[in-house]
């Protein structure tokens, strides 16, 4: 039986969350290639690689001029270093979800010869109860190897995650493990295999494409088992020397087979499985997977040789007949080499050689390997910055700050004798970018997916909006509030003064430079923003990985022989009711998740600008593309800002609620400001929101509130940086507003925040009796702004000369207090040309204008 | 637990563009031609096609649109073409290059010639519409429709349907169309008048029609069909004068502006983009031809790497007579320096004719590999000026050019180190290249892989070639619709050729 493992572990997969690989040999084109597209069809899970440490770092010296950005950022490869001469050299395929797992146990590599074009063996196995030990040997397996990597957290949480059972029903009770054996382990794995088969062993069929040079894991086992073992040897690739198979014991017999592929002119395939067979009365014990027949593999124990893994299965002796009738069986004698193959790349000798470098939080971790004492470790990026270890350099792990995480990295350092050593580049894994959860990464791919078909349909807006609804559930692992690194310490933005603020040049519209931008679709542009505002990470250049593009035009033209039914678009015409119904409802959904705390606090100010624009953009899109009507956008958004912002029922929205005492000392208001957020923030409000639930006066109000309590939400950037921002979003937001309208509203926000935090610092410096002399009417108006204990009130219509307690609500949304009538403060009071705040004559006018507005709006509604 | 055999991932296939340089020069060559593909050959084709829907959706569309039909309708009007074109071939010579369904169809083509009436395919062509409705498309004759009619006829596209309507409606071929089971040898010649493709330029009326949506935008087309336009009215008047000089083929153009161009005669954008044209094929058969040596020379080793085969090629001191015919001086030791190598190359190779491009795929691989350096080397010495003057820009995705700059980088260090470098970028492309496609779907083309530090070769071998030009195609179809003339296989500028 033949089958491609990569389609049977794809099939009909569309939700895995975690993909697990093993493997000796790594060709990181073809991962890049072939790998992920089929890994992002079937639901984009997390990647990760354990591969041969000497191998990895022998393909990334050749490939690296051509491997893109990816390495490190949306996939991991975990270089395996077992020590001197031992190889990293089992082979497996895990791929885990909410539902359902699968497991292959085999002999090929993560190579297009090992995944394709060799003939290889693979044992595998399904979530199913008769499976279940497998997948609970190969945890534990996954745990065994941590031992041998340095920096392991990260790559622990990722096997956690994989088998996690609160998210992975088939886990939550994983049986004891069985079917696999690996190593290292105490138990050699020729033991566990010769005990495994027990007694009645009758004869014993092997093959492997390569043995130890001198035969003797061959010679053992036919000694120590001594039936007749058939050992098959392929046509051309003999993988033991002329005189190691003359060495063999007289009960081993060599027999000539080919793998041959392809009917009409069949051709030769390499033959890269390794099995062992142990015949039985009744049955076969078959091992198969990554063990060669070589001491290395069989004979070591935990102290030396490789690293392993085997799955073991009885069958029936018709069943391994079966099997082995894909074998061509020759009947010439095979022909020995005179000097045994090699699989393995030469050894680099190197007396530094990086073991893991991993980039978290502005600090790249470099473990390394030294053959001699050095002293004076430098890092060098790919860029040629240099960088000094910071802190203790202790057992082979140095620490260098570095804000942006590099690409590669190799270390320099002085050896005794004034002699300069060199590692070879590493790669560096983005902790950042590693981390980015499993939705994030489905939309990613769900963009890319849109962009190759060239139109975004209501049923790939639905599944975004899908995405975006998990997504905006999970709280992102890193940068959050309060926990971020420092800021860049080239960003031009710092805080402003109120004399900055309030001068006549500030918040002008800046001109820029028109970018001869070529002509793109409009698909590729909405497309492009959406991908660039949600991904919170500089776009990467491009590289000679090459575009995305689509199929060569002549070999599309040489399909044609026939004309092709173009897409069936009727299907989706009918369904464009229901879809709508199911948008709004996906919709209800977002808006739901962002009301959440965990929504606020479980993400930086980046994340959450780029969550905001990426939910503003889509339900433009939706509005744009006629998914929506214009009465279901407005809606929306009056319940996303209501949940984000302005509140309901009592309580404050989930921003003001939840970051309020977040954002306190002066650092951190500056490591939270982002230009994206405060621009969004300004067009969202200025197009989305309806007149009737929010007026444009109250709304600026509120908006102020919020941001008096929070700067950073207004003062995100610069001039420069909001007004870029604000023509980047104009670029795909056809709503027929201007840039310097924008400009204007995000001044007037930005003036109307400041005036309302010195009031407020102002008046707290006097006590509520303090405040109440300075006002001198009697009566309070329905509508009026009041100040009292700290917050902005509305008032109903009162008289302050009442000595009973009065009813007022808070503009936050919170409880309603009760104050004694004479301790009533209208604000406009406190703020009238008596400046009885002493506050300064610009900031007191401004705020004064501002609440007179106010007032006289809601006087009229 | 089920075990298994592991089996190929896709299909294998030969492939086109193996590494990646192909799609480079077609981009160029597309930009010119305004919507003609390279099987696109023909200009009749570009008037049946949207008369054919008209035609279609006059008599069938009361009950709604049916895709079934559609298709047996179009396989019945590409038969007739079909019949029409051979009819006319046999009776008066015409050029029946480019007809669809010729091999399909070849069985009942055969009997028909004997004289026999023939059936109309049932379930075999109608490949007209996605060959011809993009080029149709990009004239202006056809848009894209709605769901009820998904191809659409443009005004202009409205007014060749007509001309040929009023031509057709009088004759028997428009109830055979629509109602016959048979033709016939009578038939089919009285079909030729409407339905050949080579009786197009004395249609009057309808090739007038064409040549106009061939020229000239519509009125309401928008910047970037206006640009296409100018491009390819460009390279029509750029086709003009040089045969104005001398009747020739499309190489033969090409050949000899890519001379007038590279030796610094004053041009236009016109001459300086067919010059890129030619420049990156030229490239482009360079790059394959060294992953043709590559592949070919790892086709007797289990596995090896470039390193290991350039170490052996270099035991061998004997070139082949071809190669030595083309370069005199190509090495006789792999460690002359680069410098003194390329020296040795003649300035003019491969500027008096067509690449050899049959010579170079028949020669041992370290002399192709030599060749293919050779090629490149000197493209890339006679385009110097054009490359940094900027008149031709670099592409930072072209194999090619990242080995122009590999040349360039040390000419001390040994010719050796430098074809290993190059078989190595070859090889980087190849697999670039062919994993994307293979990550896209498509069939594996792959011609080898690497097995850890060495490659091993699938068994499919390369042949180097270079693209299929569509200004072959472009000629055709102006000598369709009577702007040039074909005669003898070569174009000229008649003096009874329309303009």
């Amino acid at each position: 039986m033949k089958r491609n493992v990569l389609d049977w572990l794809g099939e009909d997969v569309k939700d895995a969350t975690s993909a697990i690989v093993l493997t000796h040999n790594i060709d990181f084109l073809f991962l890049q290639s072939v790998l992920q597209p089929l890994l992002n069809r079937c639901g984009s899970p997390k990647l990760t690689i354990f591969a041969d440490a000497g191998c990895a770092a022998g393909t990334y010296r050749q490939q690296k001029a051509v491997l893109g950005q990816s390495l490190g950022r949306q996939y991991r490869v975990v270089p395996m270093d077992l020590g001197v001469g031992r190889r990293f050299h089992p082979k497996a395929l895990f791929l885990s979800g909410p539902t359902k797992a699968r497991l292959a146990v085999g002999s090929g590599n993560l190579t297009h010869g090992g995944l394709s074009a060799n003939r290889e063996i693979w044992s595998t196995f399904e979530s199913n109860p008769d499976d279940l030990p497998a997948l609970a040997a190969f945890q534990e397996y996954l745990f065994r190897l941590l031992e041998y990597v340095p920096q392991r957290e990260a790559i622990k949480d990722e096997i956690v995650a994989a088998f996690d059972p609160d998210l992975h029903a088939w886990s939550a009770a994983l049986p004891d493990p069985g079917i696999l054996f690996g190593t290292p382990s105490e138990i050699p794995l020729w033991t566990t295999l010769a005990t495994l088969a027990r007694d009645g062993v009758q004869s014993i069929t092997a093959f492997a494409p390569y043995h130890d040079p001198d035969g003797d894991a061959l010679a053992r086992i036919a000694t120590e088992i001594a039936v007749p073992l058939t050992v098959l040897v392929q046509k051309d690739h003999a993988g033991l020397s002329s005189p190691a198979a003359r060495a063999q014991p007289a009960n081993v017999a060599f027999r000539l087979v080919d793998a041959l592929n392809g009917d009409a002119e069949p051709k030769s395939q390499f033959m890269h499985a390794k099995f062992i067979a142990f015949h039985r009365s009744g049955d076969t014990v078959l091992a198969a997977g990554s063990a060669n027949i070589s001491r290395a593999a069989l004979m070591a124990d935990r102290s030396w040789g490789n690293a392993e893994l085997v799955a073991t299965k009885t069958i029936s002796l018709p069943q391994f007949d079966e099997l082995i009738a894909d074998i061509t069986q020759l009947t010439d004698a095979p022909d020995f080499p005179e000097a045994p193959p090699n699989e393995d790349w030469d050894v680099v000798q190197a007396l530094l050689r990086i073991l893991a470098a991993r980039h978290t939080d502005g600090v790249l971790t470099v473990s390394y390997v030294t053959a001699a004492k050095v002293e004076g470790l430098v890092a060098e990026t790919e860029t040629g910055q240099s960088l000094s270890a910071i802190g203790d350099v202790r057992a082979g792990t140095a620490h260098f700050a570095v804000s942006k995480c590099p690409h590669s990295v190799c270390l320099r350092a002085m050896g005794e004798g004034g002699l300069d050593f060199r590692s070879e580049p590493a790669w560096v894994d983005d902790e950042s970018r590693l981390s980015v959860p499993v939705p994030e990464r489905r939309i990613a791919s769900k963009l890319a997916e849109i962009g190759e078909a060239g139109h975004l349909s209501p049923k790939a807006l639905l599944e975004i909006l899908q995405l975006l609804d998990q997504h905006l559930r999970l709280p992102i692992k890193t940068g959050h509030w309060g926990n971020r690194p420092k800021p860049d310490e080239n960003k031009k933005f710092g805080p402003y003064s109120t004399e900055d603020i309030f001068s006549e040049e500030f918040g002008k519209a800046v001109s820029s430079k028109s970018s001869a931008a070529r002509p793109t679709s409009e698909i590729e542009d909405f497309l492009r923003a959406f991908g660039d505002y949600f991904s919170t990470s500089p776009p990467e250049e491009h590289d000679r990985h090459g575009p995305l593009s689509p199929r060569d035009e002549e070999e599309r033209e040489k399909e044609q022989d026939t004309t092709q039914k173009p897409e069936d678009t009727d299907k989706e015409a009918e369904d464009g009711p229901r879809l709508k119904k199911r948008l709004l409802g996906v919709l209800e959904k977002v808006a739901a998740a962002m009301a959440s705390d965990s929504f606020v606090t479980g993400r930086p100010p980046e994340r959450l600008a780029a969550d905001i624009t990426a939910t503003w953009l889509l339900l433009g899109k939706a509005l744009a593309e006629d998914m929506i009507a214009a009465e279901d956008y407005t809606n929306m958004s009056d319940r996303l800002w209501g949940a984000l912002f302005f509140g309901s029922t009592g309580a404050p929205g989930a921003v003001p609620r939840c970051l309020r005492s977040v954002i306190t000392d002066g650092e951190c208001l500056n490591t939270a400001a982002s230009a994206k957020l405060s621009a969004v923030l300004v067009l969202w409000s200025q197009t989305g929101l309806s007149k009737s639930k929010f007026d444009p006066f109250w709304r600026e109000f509120t908006l102020a509130v919020i941001a008096s309590e929070m700067p950073w939400l207004a003062e995100g950037g610069s001039v420069e940086e909001i007004t870029a921002e604000f023509r980047r979003l104009l670029r795909i937001a056809k709503c027929g507003i201007g840039v310097e309208h924008l400009v204007a509203a995000w001044r007037e926000w930005v003036r109307a925040s400041r005036a309302l935090a010195e009031f407020s610092q102002a008046a707290r410096t006097k006590s509520a009796q303090q405040l109440a002399t300075l006002v001198d009417t009697d009566t309070v108006n329905k509508g009026d702004l009041l100040w009292q204990m700290g917050q902005i009130f509305r008032a109903e219509e009162w008289s302050r000369r009442d000595g009973t307690k009065v009813l007022i609500r808070p503009i936050s949304g919170t409880e309603p207090k009760k104050v004694l009538g004479k301790f009533l403060v209208p604000i406009a009071a406190l703020l009238d040309d008596r400046n009885c705040l002493r506050m300064s004559n610009p900031v007191r006018e401004y705020l004064f204008g501002l609440v007179q507005r106010i007032t006289a709006a809601r006087h009229a509604t | 637990m089920t075990v298994f055999w592991g089996d190929d991932l896709l299909e294998t296939t030969q492939g086109l563009d193996i590494v990646g340089v192909r799609g480079i020069d077609q981009a160029v060559e597309m930009s010119l031609v305004n919507g003609i593909t390279t099987i696109s050959q023909r200009g009749r084709y570009f008037s049946i096609l949207p008369w054919a829907l008209g035609e279609f959706y006059s008599v069938h569309t009361e009950d709604g649109f049916d895709w079934d039909a559609l298709i047996a309708f179009l396989r019945r009007v590409e038969f007739i073409v079909l019949c029409a074109t051979v009819m006319h071939r046999d009776d008066n010579g015409g050029d029946a290059a480019g007809m669809l369904g010729a091999d399909l169809h070849r069985d009942l083509i055969a009997q028909l010639r004997q004289g026999q009436a023939v059936p109309f395919p049932q379930d075999k062509g109608g490949a007209i519409l996605n060959t011809y409705f993009g080029p149709c498309r990009a004239i202006g004759l056809l848009r894209e429709g709605d769901n009820k009619l998904p191809y659409q006829l443009t005004p202009r596209g409205h007014d060749l349907f007509e001309v040929r309507r009023h031509a057709i409606d009088t004759t028997p071929i428009a109830k055979l169309l629509h109602q016959g089971t048979v033709i016939t040898q009578g038939l089919a010649r009285s079909a030729v008048r409407d339905f050949s493709l080579s009786a197009l330029a004395a249609s009057g009326e309808e090739a007038a029609l064409l040549r106009t949506a061939v020229t000239e935008p519509w009125p309401e087309a928008g910047f970037k069909v206006q640009s296409h336009y100018e491009r390819v009215n460009g390279t029509i008047g750029w086709i003009k004068g040089l045969l104005s000089a001398k009747p020739d083929t499309a190489y033969g153009l090409l050949l000899r502006n890519f001379r007038s161009c590279i030796a610094g005669n004053q041009v236009g954008s016109i001459e300086v983009a067919w010059t890129e044209y030619e420049y990156r094929r030229r490239c482009h058969f360079a790059v394959e031809l060294f992953l043709a040596a590559l592949t070919n020379g790892l086709s007797g080793y289990e596995e090896a790497s470039p390193r290991q085969l350039v170490g052996l090629w270099a035991e061998d001191p004997d070139r082949s007579e071809a190669l030595a015919a083309l370069w005199p001086g190509c090495v006789a030791s792999w460690s002359t320096p680069v410098r003194e190598v390329l020296a040795s190359i003649p300035e003019t190779l491969f500027l008096d004719g067509p690449l050899p491009v049959r010579e170079m795929n028949a020669i041992p691989p370290p002399d192709k590999a030599l060749a293919a350096f050779a090629a490149l080397s000197i493209t890339g010495r006679q385009t110097q000026r054009l490359r940094s003057t900027g008149l031709i820009q670099r592409n930072a995705l072209s194999a090619a050019e990242f080995m122009l700059a590999e040349i360039d980088t040390d000419p001390a260090r040994p010719m050796s180190e430098l074809l290993i470098r190059l078989l190595e970028e070859a090889a980087s492309a190849h697999l670039r290249t062919t994993f994307r496609k293979m990550g896209e779907g498509q069939k594996c083309s792959l011609r080898l892989f690497p097995d850890g530090a060495a490659l091993r070769s699938t068994g499919i071998g390369v042949s180097a070639g270079h693209s299929g030009d569509r200004l072959t195609n472009v000629l055709r179809i102006l000598a369709d619709a009577g702007v040039i003339e074909r005669i003898n296989g070569q174009y000229t500028v008649s003096t009874g050729a329309s303009e």
